[in-house]
């Protein structure tokens, strides 16, 4: 009986490894299994590429709910239809700064979530073994020409910023402002070390990735902002070089057919220097939505101002009041091409089997809407589906930045027509020559560059910037309070007034300044 | 028999890389090993227990009965320090063989003082049980094991079943009601098959749900047991009494016990009732007429200047002139619910031999929904559980059970058509004239919105919810010395579900005329998913218990455990279309739309644990009880995984004490008892909340004409890799009384503070835009008392009374918040508020301060909210005093969800053969939102209480104009309080004598009710326990079921 009880009793188990009760993620990839192989990197890059499709930044989705794209509608260009959405308080002053649901607060949101993702692959990559060193370097160089991109619309937006450029732990998020020139510093830095390091075009597979190209066109426009805005005297003559390198590289010409360009058939033609990219065609894919723009009226929502419409020339290079092109009751005839290309007016044949276009309602205020990037063909797609890329940055802008460049350099010289010539001639505008003339001082020069820019880049998101460069919001501000309601004399905005530095800088999120006790209100807000 | 050696499995476990499978076959090895030596012991013991046998033939016989000289069946008798036993009869009499004439006997019965006599030679035996009412020595379940209910420390409420008279229930949940202190009970839907929330000892901000676990295993849901099965529940409250389960006691414990088969006890019982099941209240609404004249208000207030309904089509209305097919003058409400069914079967069989006892019991419960339709629950439980004595050092036994819970509703959430009804214009008709359901309807130039006809909409399609979940444990006892027991357990639990709903395709008409579709589905549709998931459970359990001397006691538990939730989380579905039938439902018959893959997340946590308790007696009278637990949770980082869990408790018997003796029959029991303890909780826990994570499917196109979509990832949450467990310290100090050995009070006053709780406290979005972490932060503390009390006696003979009463009281605060703007977290769309020093959640909004009667009171006060007043409008408090009143500056607290009080009393009373039991149970001090606050006819329908709105001939301060602003106030909080009679039962047993003549042991019928009555100021056509805090209502009414039912046993 006794012998029986023989039975061990080893003792409970405290020896058993604490290993045991790890698991790691078989649903969710996590720090425990991520960051291990190149796969890892290329899936953490495209998720970079990716966030640049979001809603509030670059898809053609939500254009009245604070998109970055509706920073337009704080300039002369237009309005949002819709008084009580969007930006329209900017322009007259009532913009509450401590309001708890600012839409401002959604493209930044959106613009850190791009910060957020390249910082994770700039700090995990260089980690990974798995991967050659000369890899490694092309992906953290695309890493970093994306999180420039958000920084430099953080910074022409908001000027001074957090700069966050490490990966932070929970208890270290609450980050200062950092001066936009320290902003500048670091996307210049970033777009130095990439534009060496990336391919001047990508092929196959690849096609799509930020190239060299890409990098210094971006680090123009960087340059370009910082002369103008932030005072850096070199960096017009830095904006001229990285421009000329671009121009130099022979990758890119102007697409001939300016109104077909922002169709899905050309939107990898040469002239694409860098594209956020949509397809209607790969399922779960189809971020861009074009509001309306397949119903009885086009995306009105967003609406050109008469302003913008009287400033494109008539085919002979002139204004509507100096050319002799120019009927009133035929208004629509003999104009710039890029004109009918960018605008809707009212009763201009819309989709072929709709009736003409004619605004109804609140949507009414100006009278126009958008044509440039929006479908005008709406056979197969269902609505909210749309395959049209965004262009973030096109070959004409390069070629117009370097010869903006250049005349902020004091150079008049025969480049500077040859740049803007080849922009106007390409949608058989006359040159330059054969309207204002030769021989033309800087700043007839500048007033030509400038126009050329409005007309060429209206609603291509670039006019909030070009004018806070340039200086002259508060002309721009003069000329969309003295815009009349269609057919009548009484101003299609009330209140419409320059409001100095509030006119041209946002304010941060009050939602944010609330979590972050160590971020302070723009001063001037 | 030779030298043995079992290679304790866990031994494997010592391993790196210890696989849980391994370890499960070595369990089963194990026991098998056990089961193969306790048989060949059986076999070798044979002679020499025949030789025992031999030794032993005295026998005694006698008779049992109670004070009032009744016979007492099924009175337990055993000769102590043996396994001699046996059973008293219907007649009281019993025969036992003992061991010698020197044996002592003991008499227990449930409810009875047990008697202890020595047979001194005698061979009759005739024993007088006296009702032992409160019992203190009642065995009480805790973790782990039992303990006399004399020599708790901790507080702990135990609730024998065997003391309700029968349970016509649906749920488990329902027998707590009213029964037992320091719980509120909260039922927030009537859909069939739905249960409630159990709260024990006040709120937490991380889901306060307590641990379950039924006879040892921890369980999902009290749902899992067939009510008719349960033996006893027991809440472990405090820390000394929970701490045992560590990481996952801190809200409380409720450890069920079922029942099992006993010693030469044969019996059968079968339990049936039906009956029918009605809502508790429906919300009254206006009326045609009565809305008319709203909506006509409501276009005056506007200033249109045009009147929507003349007086003559109202007058219409009200007297039934009016065409019905545009003026309906249905109530809606009345005709989605009907009078339901509701069934129960129930069968056991238990019983025992010598070496084995079973217990065997089946349950089907069907209850129909109030909702007219396809809404409908079954249920189906089964258990088995079989012990066997292999030896007398060994039993291994089993316990197997499972249920499938089959739950039909109609296509939408059945509380949407509640809903839906709110907003519903009451002018359209049910049905038109030609018999049709209505859509909308056009006259007159009014028009309805083609509107859905939730009556239409209830009855058609279906949605089938299926859950099956079985639970097999074996475990084994092993004597290995005088006191010395091992228990191994091993659980296995294997859920799976199935999940189909059928949309067929039909058609409304605008008028009874067919010719306008306005509402219609052409496209049928079927979608079904399934899914499964595993669980595992080891323990492991060295008992030691040892009376060192007559004075000194000691008891010593040491466990391992081991949980693992290997969800391969299995869920996928399939979406098919397009069938040529309503009537056809199988996949093959549609046309596949989009393969759908829904959930499929793999789940796998691992709980590995290690406990032990150490009991001392001294005297028996002082009483010290320590436990500690060692927590190790997958959820945390290396460096944290391990969290250890302590208690200690004490108790002084003061009625022991010589000083007390002499007044023994007044105070005959008295103990004073303190605990303090620290507790986890790993509600809410996400699974890798120390690990980034990425999401995938942020994916982008490469490649020339958008030609490859490349697969993304991307971070979306902030890691912080630094948590721990958060952790609950309780202290409780309590007092066990017994006075005149009828009157029991137990008081207990307890605080417990939850700190490191883990939040998601808001991060700035500069971190990238990412969901924040998990940290520890934060401190809530819950403190409050209790207090029951219990009377048992009978008289004149015949004349049994039971009387319980329990109350209990807790408040609750937010000690801190840390790291969160001026101490608060605003939630709920700015309705509720975490504030330091402010109980959780509490409501927070502006001041009501009646209702403005002019415009000149309008001008006078402060600047109005959003600049939209007018005279019936309601006037807030401008609590800052800045001159204007403010919806986001103004707002303060002005309530609190959580009760202040809950209580509950209930009696039996047996008089000759009949009884009866009332159940009473309620809640006082608390504060509810109004359910549907809507009052513009322009929305939707109001309820028909704002008939008193007010309007310049009616200066109501309680019911503002029509389309007045609805900004969040203390006008929305309403007092829940409420009291219910929660059960009541009454039931006739037919005597003994004649059901003897059919070998019946007892037959008894009754009838019974749930929900009968209710007390309370909440809003009329609402039931107060249903009053989840929403704006909208979208509830299912609650129960009020009436049954009638039998009890036989055999």
């Amino acid at each position: 009986m006794e012998k029986i009880k023989y039975i061990l009793i080893i003792g409970l188990c405290f020896a058993c490894s604490q290993d045991f009760v790890e698991t790691n993620p078989k649903g969710a990839l996590a720090s425990g299994n991520f960051w291990q192989t190149a796969d890892d990197a290329n899936l953490a890059l495209t998720g970079c590429y990716d966030v640049l499709q979001e809603n509030f930044l670059y898809s053609l989705r939500n254009m009245n709910q604070g998109s970055l794209r509706e920073r337009e509608n704080f300039t002369d260009n237009s309005m949002n239809g819709f008084l009580y959405q969007g930006y329209n308080n900017i322009k007259d002053g009532t913009l509450n700064p401590s309001s708890k649901d600012l839409p401002i607060e959604r493209p930044w949101r959106a613009l850190y979530k791009v910060v957020g993702r390249t910082n994770q692959v700039i700090a995990n990559v260089p980690q990974i073994e798995d991967i050659s060193d000369e890899e490694k370097n092309v992906i953290l160089a695309q890493a970093k020409v994306i999180r420039a991109l958000a920084y430099w619309n953080l910074m022409n937006t908001w000027d001074d910023v957090p700069l966050i450029t490490t990966l932070l732990g929970p208890d270290e998020q609450e980050v200062p402002k950092s001066p936009a020139i320290d902003i500048y510093n670091q996307i210049v830095s970033d777009l130095e070390e990439a534009g060496a390091v990336l391919p001047q075009v990508w092929t196959g597979d690849e096609y799509g990735k930020v190239t060299s190209g890409a990098a210094y066109s971006l680090l123009a426009h960087v340059h370009l902002f910082a002369y103008g805005y932030l005072n850096v005297q070199d960096a017009a003559q830095k904006a001229a070089d990285v421009a000329a390198k671009v121009i130099n590289s022979g990758v890119y010409s102007l697409f001939p057919d300016y109104a077909s360009l922002f169709t899905p058939e050309n939107e990898d033609s040469n002239e694409i220097v860098w594209s956020v990219r949509f397809t209607a065609e790969i399922g779960g894919n189809n971020e861009e939505g074009f509001n309306h723009s397949k119903d009885t009226q086009p995306q009105a929502i967003t609406q050109p101002l008469p302003n913008l419409v009287n400033a494109f020339y008539m085919k002979d290079g002139l204004l509507i009041d100096e050319s002799p092109l120019y009927n009133p009751d035929a208004y629509w005839e003999n104009r710039d091409p890029r004109w009918d290309a960018t605008i809707v007016y009212p009763g201009e044949k819309w989709l072929d089997n709709k009736p003409e276009f004619n605004l109804i309602g609140g949507l009414k205020r100006t009278g126009y809407a958008i044509d440039k990037y929006i479908i005008s063909d709406n056979g197969g797609i269902p609505q909210g589906t749309g395959g049209q890329d965004w262009y973030i940055i096109r070959y004409a802008d390069v070629l117009l930045m370097r010869a903006e460049a250049l005349i902020e350099t004091g150079n008049t010289g025969a480049e500077v027509y040859q740049l803007i010539d080849m922009v106007r001639q390409r949608v058989d505008m006359p040159k330059i020559e054969d309207v204002e003339g030769a021989g033309l001082s800087s700043a007839q020069l500048t007033d030509i560059l400038r126009h050329e820019r409005r007309v060429e880049f209206a609603f291509e998101d670039t006019r909030f910037y070009d004018l806070k460069r340039w200086g002259t919001m508060q002309e721009a501000y003069e000329r969309s309070a003295d815009d009349k309601k269609p057919g009548g004399d009484s101003p299609i905005l009330t209140g419409v007034e320059y409001q100095g530095e509030r006119s041209i800088v946002l304010p941060i999120p009050q939602s944010e300044i609330d979590v972050n006790k160590a971020l302070e209100q723009n001063p001037v807000w | 028999m030779s030298k043995i050696v079992i290679f304790w499995f866990y031994e494997y476990l010592n391993l790196r890389k210890c696989f849980f499978k391994k370890s499960f076959h070595l369990l089963i090895i194990f026991l098998v090993g056990l089961v193969s030596l306790g048989t060949s012991a059986a076999t070798k013991n044979n002679s020499s227990a025949n030789m025992y046998i031999q030794q032993q033939d005295y026998t005694v016989t006698g008779k049992v009965i109670d004070n009032s000289g009744m016979p007492l069946p099924g009175v337990n008798i055993i000769e102590k320090g043996t396994s001699n036993g046996t059973m008293s009869d219907f007649d009281g009499k019993y025969t036992i063989t003992v061991s010698s004439q020197d044996a002592l006997l003991s008499f227990s019965f449930v409810g009875m003082r047990t008697v202890e006599k020595p047979v001194a030679g005698n061979t009759n035996i005739d024993v007088t049980m006296t009702s032992d009412s409160q019992s203190l020595n009642e065995v009480v379940v805790v973790g782990y094991g039992t303990q006399k209910k004399v020599n708790l420390t901790g507080s702990v409420s135990q609730l024998q079943i065997d003391d309700i008279v029968s349970q016509p229930v649906s749920n488990p949940v329902q027998l707590l009601y009213g029964r037992v202190s320091g719980l509120q009970l909260e039922q927030t839907s009537g859909v069939p098959g739905s249960s409630s929330s159990i709260t024990v000892r006040g709120p937490n901000i991380n889901n306060g749900d307590p641990l379950i676990v039924i006879d040892g295993m921890q369980a999902a849901s009290l749902d899992e047991v067939s009510p008719s099965d349960i033996a006893s529940f027991s809440i472990l409250k405090d820390a000394a009494s929970a701490s045992i389960y560590g990481a996952r006691g801190a809200n409380g414990v409720i450890l069920i016990t079922t029942k099992s088969g006993k010693r030469d006890r044969l019996s059968l019982t079968f339990n049936s009732s039906v009956g029918t099941i009605r809502p508790t209240d429906l919300p009254h609404l206006l009326m045609g007429a009565d809305f008319a004249r709203a909506k006509n208000e409501r276009e005056f207030y506007q200033g249109s200047g045009s009147v929507i309904y003349t007086d003559d089509i109202i007058s219409q209305i009200e007297n039934g002139t009016a065409d019905p097919n545009y003026f309906g003058n249905d109530n809606w409400f009345d005709a989605l619910f009907r009078p339901a069914l509701y069934t129960d079967y129930y069968l056991s069989a238990s019983g025992g031999s010598e070496k084995a006892r079973y217990f065997f019991s089946m349950r089907y419960n069907q209850q129909e929904g109030t909702l007219i339709g396809n809404s409908q629950s079954d249920d189906y439980n089964f258990r088995t559980k079989l012990d066997f004595d292999i030896t007398n050092w060994l039993t291994i036994g089993t316990n197997i059970y499972g249920n499938r819970k089959k739950i039909q509703s109609p296509l939408q959430d059945v509380g949407s058509y509640h809903r839906a009804i709110f907003f519903k214009n009451p002018l359209q008709p049910i049905r038109y004239t030609n018999g049709d359901y209505s859509a909308a309807s056009t006259i007159d130039g009014v028009t309805l919105e083609p509107s859905a006809n939730q009556l239409f909409l209830a009855q058609i399609g279906e949605n089938v919810r299926d859950d099956y979940n079985l639970n097999a444990q074996v475990y084994a006892k092993v004597s290995l010395a005088e006191g010395l027991t091992y228990e191994p357990t091993f659980v296995y639990r294997f859920t799976t579900n199935f999940e189909r709903s059928f949309n067929p395709t039909w058609e409304l008409y605008d008028g009874p005329d067919r010719n306008n579709m306005i509402l219609d589905n052409q496209r049928n549709s079927l979608y079904k998913d399934a899914g499964y998931s595993n669980f595992y459970q080891i323990d492991n359990l060295l008992r030691y218990k040892k009376d060192i001397n007559e004075n000194n006691y000691l008891g010593v538990l040491l466990g391992h455990q081991l949980l693992v939730s290997d969800n391969f989380y299995n869920q996928f579905g399939v979406s098919v279309q397009d069938f040529a039938s309503n009537n056809l439902r199988g996949i093959e018959n549609g046309v596949a739309s989009t393969l759908q893959a829904t959930g499929g997340a793999p789940t796998d946590r691992i709980l590995q644990s290690y406990f032990g308790r150490l009991e001392y007696r001294l005297f028996d009278k002082y009483l010290l009880e320590v436990n500690m637990r060692l927590d190790g949770g997958s959820q945390f980082p290396k460096e944290n995984r391990y969290g250890i869990f302590p208690s200690v408790s004490a108790g002084w018997k003061i009625s022991e004490e010589n000083f007390m003796k002499s007044i023994d029959n007044v105070i005959s029991s008295l103990k004073l008892r303190a605990s303090w303890g620290k507790l986890g909780s790993l509600n809410n826990l996400s699974l890798y909340p120390y690990q980034q994570t990425f999401g995938v499917g942020a994916d982008y196109i490469f490649g020339p004409d958008d030609a490859i979509l490349t697969d993304g990832a991307a971070v979306n949450v902030l890691a912080n890799s630094k948590i721990k467990f958060e952790a609950t310290e309780t202290t409780d100090i309590g007092l066990d009384m017994e006075f005149f050995h009828k009157l029991s009070l137990t008081a207990d006053w307890y605080r417990r503070d939850t700190h490191d709780i883990l939040l998601r406290l808001p991060i700035p979005i500069t971190a990238g835009d990412l969901t924040p972490p998990f940290v520890n932060a934060g401190e809530v503390r819950n403190q409050g008392w209790e207090l029951s009390a219990g009377f048992f006696d009978t008289f004149r003979k015949n004349f049994d009374l039971n009387l319980n009463f329990n109350i209990s009281s807790n408040t609750n605060k937010v000690l801190e918040l840390p790291g969160v703007e001026n101490g608060e977290i605003i939630e709920n769309s700015g309705r509720a508020i975490l504030r330091e020093g402010e109980p959780l959640y509490s409501y927070y909004g502006l001041v009501f301060d009646g209702i403005y009667q002019s415009q000149e009171e309008i001008d006078n006060g402060p600047t109005p909210a959003d600049g939209k007043t007018a005279p019936g409008y309601r006037r807030y408090v401008d609590i800052n005093g800045d001159g204007k009143i403010d919806t986001d500056t103004d707002r303060t607290i002005i309530g609190n969800s959580f009760p202040k009080y809950v209580y509950g009393f209930n009696t039996q009373m047996g008089y000759k053969n009949f009884d009866l039991s009332l159940t009473f149970s309620g809640v006082a001090k608390i504060d509810r939102i109004r359910p549907n606050t809507g009052n513009d006819p322009d929305q939707g329908n109001m309820l028909a209480s704002w008939k008193d709105r007010w309007s310049p001939t009616n200066p109501s301060n309680e019911f503002p104009v029509v389309g007045s602003d609805r900004i969040f106030s203390s006008w929305n909080i309403i007092d829940g309080s409420y009291l219910r009679l929660k059960t009541m039962e009454f039931g006739y047993t037919i005597p003994t004598e004649f059901s003897k003549k059919f070998s019946v042991d007892k037959f008894r019928v009754y009838v019974s009710g749930t929900n009968l009555l209710t007390f309370t100021n909440y809003i009329d056509g609402f039931d107060p326990e249903n009053s989840r805090d929403d704006f909208t209502s979208q509830r299912y009414p609650l129960n009020q079921t009436f049954v009638f039912g039998v009890n036989v046993k055999l």
